[in-house]
């Protein structure tokens, strides 16, 4: 059997603490043997949300590279105290964003001095967002071993089919209408399918969906 | 109506002044990628003259006789195809396929890059990797070249604008990097290399006001899926904690 969850209903099982982490991710252990199928869509979605703050920090770190480059001796006294300093001050200029910051000092402290021979430091911030959505995959991976995504693209013939069928129905976003383009688009091959969700919208238009 | 090569004051508000100003100096270079990447015939002289097949390249000096007029009509369709939004339904083949057709209707180029496109496939398996490889190369040389210039820019002028181009720049050598890894012809490779293509379209598009930034930020997000970071690194419980906010 296969099971599907709304994009916020996949967030709070990958946030731990948060408001529903723990329903859902009861939800889902309790669906030991079925799989988890996820909207191409959904997980657009969610990167987006993880990508956006790494990629804002990493942009705030960014404009103190040339500052940091000038440094040749990354082992030297004067690089650690500008980096630290650097960490210090983007801290406390934006708070939202500490634990991002301390990710970057941790990985210029741990790979790239190690590297810095070869590797320019623009280059090796530019890794650090590829490597922090990279890593989503396994945290996916932890809440549910076997999901799979699933996307209207991997037939586009019947996508389009499914696209046109859906026209009629109003969507709160154009976002919600692909997720459930993805799901019907697949259907044939992830059919018995319970799709979760907690917006009661999205529920009744997956509902008119249906007897599409 | 602007031109892409010309009307240097001529800028849409809501890009930076600046980025438009680098976009302006980079049309050239992506026009000839966007050549590399879909004649990839037109970058591999010295193959084909080796090969004894040089005059699969002729008609070749006509690329370059193209005016700038000439050049801004046959990138603003192509951009016009590629300006898609991230919630859009979005069949990438189609796009793909549309791009290819604009080659085909250009007025004075169209015979001739109908031409190389059946002269590259006149070509064995073999060549046609050889070839695609040193277009790839060509490519990124001039990708990179394009985004050390965005990123000394993005020192002196600042502006995250500058920053969210030069890590698609990054994203977009990194993806060639993997295909010239590649040893066969595949799917994947052409469709990657379509891929290169659109989003270089799309980096002009925001010139053109047809895109904004935000649109090449979730290009950021989608392609950085397709590659394998040099160092992983491992998100904690409290970072991904603090996504919640």
């Amino acid at each position: 059997m296969y099971f599907s969850l709304d994009t916020n209903l996949i967030l709070f099982a990958l946030i731990g603490g948060s408001r529903l982490h723990d329903s859902i991710k009861n939800l889902i252990d309790e669906s030991l043997d079925d799989t988890l199928i996820v909207s191409k869509t959904s997980y657009d979605e969610i990167r987006k949300v993880c990508g956006k703050k790494i990629l804002m920090a990493t942009y705030y770190f960014w404009r103190f590279i040339p500052s940091l480059a000038k440094i040749k001796d990354v082992y030297s006294i004067e690089f650690n105290e500008s980096l630290l300093k650097i960490n210090k001050k983007l801290r406390s200029q934006y708070p939202e964003y500490q634990d991002f910051f301390d990710l970057i000092y941790k990985e210029i402290d741990k790979n790239y001095k190690s590297n810095a021979h070869s590797l320019r430091l623009e280059d090796f911030i530019h890794e650090l967002p590829i490597a922090f959505l990279n890593d989503l995959d396994k945290k996916m991976d932890k809440i549910k071993r076997n999901w799979r995504k699933v996307s209207y693209g991997e037939d586009y013939a019947f996508g389009i089919k499914c696209y046109k069928a859906l026209l009629d129905i109003k969507f709160k976003d154009d976002v919600d209408r692909l997720i459930l383009i993805d799901i019907l688009a697949n259907i044939k091959n992830i059919n018995p399918l319970i799709f979760y969700t907690n917006d009661k919208d999205f529920g009744k238009n997956a509902k008119n969906a249906k007897s599409f | 109506m602007s031109n892409l090569f010309h009307n240097e004051e001529e800028y849409y508000p809501e890009i930076n002044p600046n980025l438009n100003k680098f976009l302006r100096r980079s049309v050239e270079d992506i026009y000839e990628i966007i050549l590399y990447l879909y004649r990839p015939i037109v970058s591999a002289r010295n193959y084909l003259k080796k090969w004894r097949k040089e005059s699969y390249l002729r008609g070749m000096e006509n690329l370059f006789k193209l005016s700038d007029r000439e050049k801004d009509i046959f990138l603003k369709t192509m951009i016009d195809i590629a300006s898609f939004k991230f919630d859009e339904f979005v069949d990438i083949e189609k796009i793909s396929n549309e791009v290819e057709k604009n080659f085909s209707k250009e007025k004075k180029l169209g015979k001739t890059f109908e031409k190389f496109a059946n002269n590259f496939q006149r070509l064995s398996e073999r060549e046609q990797l050889i070839i695609i490889k040193k277009a790839l190369k060509e490519s990124s040389i001039k990708i990179h070249d394009m985004r050390i210039e965005v990123e000394e820019e993005s020192f002196s002028l600042g502006g995250y604008d500058f920053f969210v181009v030069s890590q698609l720049l990054y994203l977009l050598e990194r993806l060639i990097d993997k295909l010239l890894r590649l040893d066969k012809l595949t799917f994947e490779l052409a469709s990657l290399i379509n891929f290169i293509s659109i989003e270089l379209l799309r980096i002009l598009a925001l010139k053109e006001g047809k895109l904004t930034i935000d649109d090449i930020y979730y290009d950021i997000i989608n392609l950085s899926q397709y590659i394998e970071p040099k160092y992983p690194v491992e998100i904690d419980n409290r970072l991904i904690k603090s996504l919640e906010a």
